[in-house]
């Protein structure tokens, strides 16, 4: 398999990517990690290994919930949606990150 | 009023094994996802089965890891259960009180029994015929000579008492606690000695 960024490089920022494709609608986990792939255009790929432990983790923290429904293929699969507290703790995550990644760039243009 | 416990409680109760059968079902999903994207990419079904469980890793170690990634829960889910429980009782005193007399006599009483019957029955004491052996207490020497001389009432009667020694050893001095008896000690509980032997009756003359 060719080598991808693994989103776990930097703490949290799984969390960060798991929470912001969560917040668009229930959805369950291959979807997630479909549309991580998806959206980044390829560069993102999450594994189930982080995917699923990193979900468990995120319920654990009330910030995700679920329901059973019924996939586009016709079997029963665990949407997972955001709670309040998971929209909250998204808005914190994507104002950290804005910072950080504004710092970073302004120290990568100097020259 | 007795309110039976609602959607949390029945999910404790059942949660651990319910998260487990949901968890078998949520994966099983995923690698179903993956076989079918290698099917439509045009692998056989064998090997779209193949490599989407070689992609999917070990699904053991994956589980193991999702336990661990919401483990807590466990011990929230049973905090929440004995907040529950208090929560009740302080609701209905009158209840609760009942309910812990009801259970601290029934406990007392059983307590109780098994204790007479475990000495009774499973632990007599070592000696032969617990059953005829009786005590009496605080007489003195003479009495005891009365009672053994008598002959009417027991079969045999022995004595024993308390007493202290101080035991030198060149030089130290040690307390003994020791417990003086007539020669027929032994024989009156029928305690065989495992090695030598026991008193000649003439060997607690005064």
């Amino acid at each position: 398999m060719p080598k991808y960024p693994d989103p776990d490089m930097l703490q949290g920022t799984l969390d960060m990517l798991i929470l912001k494709t969560v917040a668009s609608g229930p959805i369950h986990g291959y979807g997630i990690a479909m549309r991580i792939q998806q959206i980044t255009q390829d560069v993102l790929r999450v594994r189930q290994g982080s995917l699923y432990p990193a979900l468990y983790r995120l319920e654990r923290k009330r910030w995700i919930d679920y329901d059973w429904g019924t996939s586009e293929n016709g079997r029963r699969a665990k949407y997972y949606r955001l709670t309040k507290q998971g929209r909250k703790q998204l808005a914190t995550e994507t104002e950290n990150w804005d910072r950080l990644s504004t710092a970073v760039n302004r120290l990568l243009q100097t020259t | 009023m007795i309110r039976l416990p609602g959607r949390t409680g029945i999910r404790s109760l059942w949660g651990r094994r319910l998260r487990e059968y949901e968890m078998d079902e949520e994966m099983m999903f995923h690698l179903s996802r993956l076989i079918e994207d290698n099917l439509e990419a045009g692998m056989s079904p064998a090997e779209a089965r193949r490599v989407a469980l070689r992609d999917f890793g070990g699904i053991c170690q994956l589980k193991e890891e999702c336990r661990q990634a919401s483990g807590f829960r466990f011990i929230r889910e049973t905090r929440q259960d004995l907040h529950y429980a208090v929560r009740q009782l302080l609701h209905n005193p009158g209840f609760a009180f009942l309910t812990i007399l009801v259970l601290a006599l029934g406990i007392g009483a059983n307590t109780a029994s098994v204790g007479v019957i475990d000495q009774l029955i499973f632990r007599p004491l070592p000696v032969l015929e617990p059953e005829r052996l009786v005590s009496i207490s605080q007489s003195s020497y003479l009495d005891y000579v009365d009672i053994r001389n008598d002959g009417q009432v027991f079969s045999d009667v022995a004595a024993t008492d308390f007493a202290g020694y101080e035991v030198w050893d060149s030089d130290h001095s040690r307390n003994l606690s020791v417990r003086s008896v007539s020669a027929n000690f032994f024989d009156v509980l029928g305690i065989k000695m495992a090695a030598g032997r026991s008193f000649y009756p003439e060997e607690d003359r005064l």
